[in-house]
């Protein structure tokens, strides 16, 4: 019996021995490893949930980093995109949230790489799989307000602001998007309202007081 | 030898003698046994203790085993709530040969099996109540005792029925008188002395003594003319011989018995009840010892056991550690969807930290997202400063 157990248990030690391979190149950061181990451990069995998973998160690190340092990071994020696919298939239930972060990610570096793309299947997909997906949101307004569909671009980022008042990027950006409009009173509140939300915000701050001071020079050049 | 020793617990002294000392112990906790440690370093006859202690014969102690501890032989035998006929003697001509019968058939099993006591004397019978000896320490390969020893047997000779057959005649002599019949107080004066034995009229000694009657010395003559003769060829036959003898001298006996003979049986009865009950009482009260060290003692035994189980436990314990940290080691993976989770948290945090990018009409087209600093940020911000 015991033996046997011993057996067993090394049998199954060695067969996960690539994924847990993969499993800890990937937790410190060594992506090249961790896709070569994970993809091994696919060789084996691909339709192991972790192993595409640990894929897909490889990818996802890689593509991330390069966009750190400002590499091009558009073909990582198709390949961890292609495998968070493949894993929806294995596995529909999981990792939805990283798929629609992915998405996002994917639909920033093809504007990176051409401004006139057409992204917003890409984020309406990411926002599919995560209602909650801010940064999803965020993005497809600003998409929206650069094809000059103002409204529509506003509405999302008044929801998000309702929705999720911590999300600062939003106050920046519908600030934005009044600035432009050349509300400059509704811009104020609505960077002002950021900068009580975050105070330590140094965009924010610089914005309010931009919007301020044209308030004040406009009071100013009505009563010349 | 160390798993018996091991096994033995509780030893108190029964009795010490010259050449060994016996303790009445308990074998694995619960069993009484009797353990005789021999005080000389000597070897064990391995055959004969695998013979007595693989066969069971009547009225026989059962040896259990032997071994040496320090080079010291000691055996582990069944224990009997007894007295030894040494302290019974002189008895009751009945009881005398009723016991004597019942050693004879002892004695002929024994001869049977192709084997032999060796050493028949009073000491070496144990009584358990009126018509139950037991004979010990069975398989002696010297002499024996020399008051009790057959006149070839001081000649160098080994055991034999015949030599059986002169022993036993002394011993019942022995019980019926209380001294031996060959007597002397150095090895060759009792050599002396059984080597005349023929010289010896045994009725007439023992009418001398005064004890026995008339009928009982006559129904015992038979037997002197059997077994008490110098040269082995002039003893009865076997034992079946002496049985019948034995048989013909009881019936005899019984017959003739008055009521003092009946009193004189009772009485000895009694007194051999009362002496096994002092006896066991002295043993019970006696201190417990360690003939083999402490080690070897009742605490030790418990120890050991206990050591034992400690061992299987330990062991046991081990296993069960070094696979719950194979197992864990197996399942210790940083799990994919804890890393998972990780990297998406850090990914939205990265993105929370990063400044947002104005969107403007004139630049939406040249850069709508994307990682900014907050140089790049400025530098929109006072363009539209200059806008506005």
């Amino acid at each position: 019996m015991i033996p046997l157990l011993a057996c067993a248990l090394f049998f199954v030690s060695c067969g996960k021995s690539s994924e847990r391979l993969g499993n800890e190149a990937l937790r410190v950061g060594d992506f090249d490893r961790a896709i070569k181990k994970f993809a091994e451990a696919l060789d084996e069995s691909p339709a192991d949930r972790d192993a595409r998973y640990g894929l897909a998160l490889s990818y996802f690190g890689k593509a991330e980093a390069a966009e750190k340092i400002n590499q091009r990071s558009l073909d990582l994020w198709t390949k961890a995109e292609s495998e968070f696919r493949i894993l929806s298939k294995i596995d529909n239930s999981a990792a939805k949230k990283m798929h629609s972060t992915v998405l996002f990610y994917l639909a920033r570096a093809t504007i990176a790489k051409d401004p006139q793309a057409k992204v917003l299947g890409i984020l309406d997909e990411s926002i599919a799989l995560d209602s909650s997906n801010a940064f999803s949101f965020n993005l497809k307004a600003l998409v929206l307000q650069g094809m000059g569909e103002v409204d529509e671009a506003k509405a999302i980022f008044i929801r998000i602001l309702s929705e999720y008042p911590d999300f600062a990027p939003a106050y920046s950006n519908l600030g934005n998007l009044y600035w432009e409009a050349g509300q400059i009173e509704d811009a104020w509140d609505i960077w002002s309202m950021g900068v009580i939300q975050f105070p330590k915000n140094r965009h924010l701050k610089y914005w309010t007081k931009v919007a301020e001071d044209s308030l004040k020079n406009r009071v100013l050049e009505e009563g010349k | 030898m160390t798993s018996l020793l091991g096994r033995i617990s509780e030893c108190h002294k029964i009795q010490s003698g010259g050449e060994a000392v016996v303790y009445r112990a308990k074998l694995d906790g619960n069993i009484l046994v009797a353990l005789k440690s021999y005080k000389e370093i000597r070897p064990l006859n391995a055959d004969l203790l695998s013979f007595f202690s693989s066969h069971q014969f009547p009225n026989v102690v059962k040896l259990f085993g032997a071994d040496l501890f320090k080079g010291r032989p000691f055996t582990i035998s069944e224990y009997i709530r007894s007295v030894s006929s040494l302290d019974m003697s002189p008895m009751p001509p009945l009881v005398a040969v009723r016991l004597l019968r019942e050693i004879t058939v002892s004695v002929s099993a024994l001869y049977a099996a192709g084997s032999f006591h060796g050493d028949l004397s009073p000491e070496n019978v144990l009584i358990k109540d009126y018509s139950s000896p037991y004979l010990v320490d069975c398989g002696i390969k010297g002499m024996g005792t020399p008051h009790f020893a057959a006149p070839e047997r001081f000649q160098g000779a080994g055991p034999s029925a015949k030599s059986e057959l002169f022993s036993l005649g002394a011993v019942l002599y022995f019980w019926l008188t209380g001294e031996p019949l060959c007597g002397g107080s150095t090895f060759e004066a009792i050599e002396t002395s059984v080597f005349k034995v023929e010289s010896l009229d045994v009725t007439l000694l023992l009418h001398g003594k005064g004890r026995l009657r008339p009928e009982v010395l006559n129904a015992l003559d038979p037997l002197w003319q059997g077994l008490l003769r110098r040269l082995p060829e002039n003893r009865f036959e076997d034992f079946e011989e002496l049985d019948e003898r034995l048989e013909i001298a009881e019936k005899c006996i019984a017959s003739e018995q008055a009521e003092k003979d009946l009193e004189e049986q009772e009485f000895w009865k009694a007194e051999l009840k009362s002496k096994i009950v002092e006896r066991e009482t002295r043993i019970d009260a006696s201190p417990e010892e360690f003939p083999f060290g402490k080690r070897c003692g009742t605490k030790s035994f418990v120890r050991d056991r206990f050591a034992r189980w400690m061992l299987v436990c330990l062991f046991g314990l081990v296993l069960i550690v070094s696979v719950l940290v194979v197992i864990f080691l197996i399942n210790d993976q940083p799990q994919v969807e804890d890393v998972g989770k990780s990297m998406l948290e850090s990914s939205r945090h990265l993105q929370m930290e990063e400044e947002p990018r104005s969107v403007n009409s004139e630049k939406a087209s040249g850069s709508i997202m994307g990682i900014i600093s907050d140089e790049d940020s400025l530098s929109e911000d006072e363009e539209r400063k200059e806008i506005k």
